[in-house]
């Protein structure tokens, strides 16, 4: 038994991991804003964090270009045969 | 740092020495993040050399770049997360007292302070090469209480920041005793 999908679901655990890292983004760009010494530095350094992480995105979209995401991923767990094996004639 | 938004300023306290780990300690942070970001392109040249049909493959090289992404997405935010660390980390020392603002990780963040007048002892050190060549060290701030003392972590110029406390102390002290007397 195989079972087959469209490539672009490798996007959902990417997907989750961009998420994740947006929450804790969001908690640190806070504490930065928040309890930070200069606005400043905190504001250069939010926005040198933000540019960076879009050009991270940029990159990958880039490195992404032409990829056929509707082609199907077949996985078929290549278990060992129970049958007998055919009689030679 | 604006002293407003850690403690309740009492009349007439002015801030006089504001600390950080000394910069040394950050770059040598990044220098672990710069090779933390070295070994993807390490293992672009491993793949390129063992398997070089994975970095053309319809399905691998996605899978690849994805997984390159998101290694390089969570190391930047690491980056980030270390410069707070760092920069949220804080010894002020003001007319009265000394405050202890302290970050750990992101959700956890802690701040001590104690009184100029409690201070018994003052000891600085610098320990090591590295401390001994960029000039930085630790300061213990030990007070009247048995067990409880500050400590200044990897502070630029750690002797005279002891001999600065010391001078504030004495001016907190001299303070005291004339308002005594009035």
């Amino acid at each position: 038994m195989s079972v087959t999908f469209p490539f672009v679901l490798v996007f959902i655990p990417y997907g989750l991991l961009v998420v994740g890292l947006g929450i804790l983004a969001t908690f640190a760009i806070y504490h930065l804003l928040h309890y930070g010494a200069t606005a400043r530095v905190s504001l250069g350094a939010t926005i040198v964090f933000i540019a960076g992480a879009l050009f991270l995105f940029g990159l990958t979209a880039e490195f992404l270009q032409g990829t056929d995401w509707r082609q199907p991923v077949i996985i078929a767990p290549s278990l060992p045969s129970l049958s007998a094996p055919a009689a030679k004639t | 740092m604006n002293l407003d938004l850690l403690i309740k300023r009492e009349p007439g306290e002015k801030m006089l020495l504001f600390l950080r780990r000394h910069i040394i300690v950050l770059l040598a942070e990044m220098l672990l993040i710069a090779v933390l970001a070295a070994v993807p392109v390490a293992g672009y040249f491993v793949i390129a050399w063992l398997w070089p049909a994975l970095l053309t493959g319809p399905m691998a090289r996605p899978l690849l770049v994805l997984a390159a992404s998101g290694y390089y997405l969570w190391l930047w935010l690491f980056t980030l997360t270390t410069f707070i660390d760092y920069y949220l980390d804080a010894w002020i020392v003001t007319t009265t007292r000394i405050l202890n603002v302290e970050q750990h990780g992101l959700f956890s963040r802690t701040m001590s302070e104690l009184d100029l007048s409690k201070v018994q002892d003052v000891t600085s050190e610098e320990k090591g090469v590295l401390a001994f060549v960029f000039n930085y060290g630790t300061v213990y701030v030990q007070t009247a209480g048995e067990t409880e003392r500050f400590i200044f972590e990897q502070v630029h110029h750690p002797h005279e920041i002891r001999k600065q406390i010391l001078a504030f102390m004495e001016e907190d002290r001299k303070r005291h005793a004339a308002e005594k007397t009035q």
